[in-house]
């Protein structure tokens, strides 16, 4: 894609609108091209969506839908966001994208791949679950690692479902605060790495979530044994541009929007925890 | 020996004859799924080894709602409150599912501490792993770790 066009946002369609919590905090678009085709984008990437109007926030990809149309998984934080929940099924919306590096599905052949999500971080790595039950990653087993901080944050609960249900995919989900209905785990997610179940020689993790829950699961990758070179992390910064010119998103010498979100721990391992950064 | 139990930080370091002495302490127990494994208040007066099923750490009170603080799966210990004043439980402990545990008295595990010092350092060893880790778990849920930056 040329940069001229990058900057300019093509028309789609929103198809559908999900809820995915009781609060209405995050809503699911399913996506199209005004003509009905679906939209491009690989696992762990982003769009910008645009509402016009009202501007235009960067997006993670969150799934396909059997059909191949593109989902986008998107939380009110803020005025342009709280006007996305607002829009309906036929609303029609700009999209810029996609953009960054994607999950390096390829490196996953023939090892564990283990995945650890906190809260909505686990909306980007959803494409690898929705993946990973449909048999189309060449690894060994799965491990899914899913923390909130309450039973009622669990985002894709049907997803998680249809993943613990296939004989090679193994789901742990952990929360901060239990309810009367809740029997699962207590605890922080890293803890949920703690209990093995992989081999950390010939596993892959991807990590996704809000900074600090990554650095903790670093740590406990690390405990276990996995190297950093096999270790990948989304980071989020405040994107605006997405094509590396605006500088918004700059992460010292990275710019996350075009040589992330997806790093190898072992790129980044110097700048994480830097809060100054 | 059973293997996990071989392998358990709890027997790191101990020669046989002091394993023997240390499991002569030990009396497994199985705790039906919903019963308590230890009551909140009452005299501490064991170590508990979890090698099968999961139990729930709660926090309760009068008046207060029991708050669910952490789960525990097989391989890990439950109880130091034996070791500490004032030697009561500071917790509920309920089992979740079916639940096998091995349980060291603590009078005999003081005594065999007070005679062997590997036995202490393998114990004291497996308290502090167990409060670090209970530490660490209340440090980060304090720092809230799913939450969005700037929320």
């Amino acid at each position: 894609m040329q940069t001229q066009d990058c900057m300019a946002p093509r028309t789609a369609r929103i198809r559908s609108v999900t809820n995915e919590l009781a609060s209405g905090e995050v809503f699911t678009w399913t996506l199209e091209h005004t003509d009905g085709s679906a939209l491009a984008g690989n696992p762990g990437q982003f769009n910008m969506l645009y509402a016009f109007g009202c501007g235009e926030v960067p997006v993670s990809i969150s799934g396909r839908t059997p059909n191949g149309q593109l989902q986008h998984s998107i939380r009110t934080v803020g005025r342009v966001t709280d006007a996305m929940r607002t829009l309906t099924a036929g609303t029609e919306i700009g999209v810029r994208g996609p953009f960054g590096t994607a999950w390096p599905l390829d490196e996953a052949a023939g090892r564990d791949l283990v995945v650890v999500a906190g809260g909505l971080g686990l909306a980007p790595v959803r494409p690898l679950l929705q993946l990973a039950a449909a048999d189309r990653i060449h690894c060994r087993k799965t491990l899914v690692c899913y923390g909130t901080r309450t039973p009622a944050d669990r985002l894709y609960p049907d997803d998680l479902r249809r993943c613990a249900a296939h004989p090679r995919i193994e789901v742990r989900t952990t929360v901060d605060r239990g309810d009367t209905g809740w029997r699962g785990e207590v605890g922080v997610v890293p803890r949920l790495l703690l209990q093995g179940g992989f081999d950390p020689d010939h596993s892959i993790a991807v990590v996704c979530g809000p900074e600090i829950m990554m650095q903790f699961s670093v740590d406990a990758l690390r405990q276990v044994g996995v190297a950093d070179r096999w270790i990948y992390l989304s980071m989020e910064r405040s994107m605006k541009c997405a094509v590396g010119l605006c500088g918004r998103c700059q992460w010292r010498e990275h710019f996350i929007c075009k040589d992330g979100p997806v790093y190898r721990l072992d790129q980044i391992a110097d700048l994480l925890g830097i809060s100054e950064l | 020996m059973n293997p996990a139990l071989e392998q358990h930080r709890l027997m790191h370091g101990l020669n046989d004859a002091e394993r023997t002495r240390l499991l002569d302490c030990a009396e497994p127990h199985h705790y039906a799924v919903g019963t308590p494994v230890l009551r909140q208040g009452q005299a501490a007066n064991r170590l508990v080894l979890i090698t099968a099923g999961r139990v729930e750490v709660r926090l309760s009170g009068a008046g207060a709602r029991v708050t669910s603080l952490e789960t525990l799966g097989p391989g890990e210990t439950l109880g130091w409150s034996w070791y500490v004043p004032p030697g009561r439980w500071q917790f509920d402990s309920w089992a979740l599912e079916a639940t096998d545990t091995l349980e060291f008295e603590a009078g005999c595990l003081r005594s065999a501490m007070s005679q062997e010092h590997a036995i202490t350092e393998a114990v004291l060893g497996e308290l502090v792993h167990t409060l670090a880790h209970r530490l660490t778990a209340a440090r980060l849920r304090l720092l809230d770790l799913y939450a969005n930056p700037g929320s």
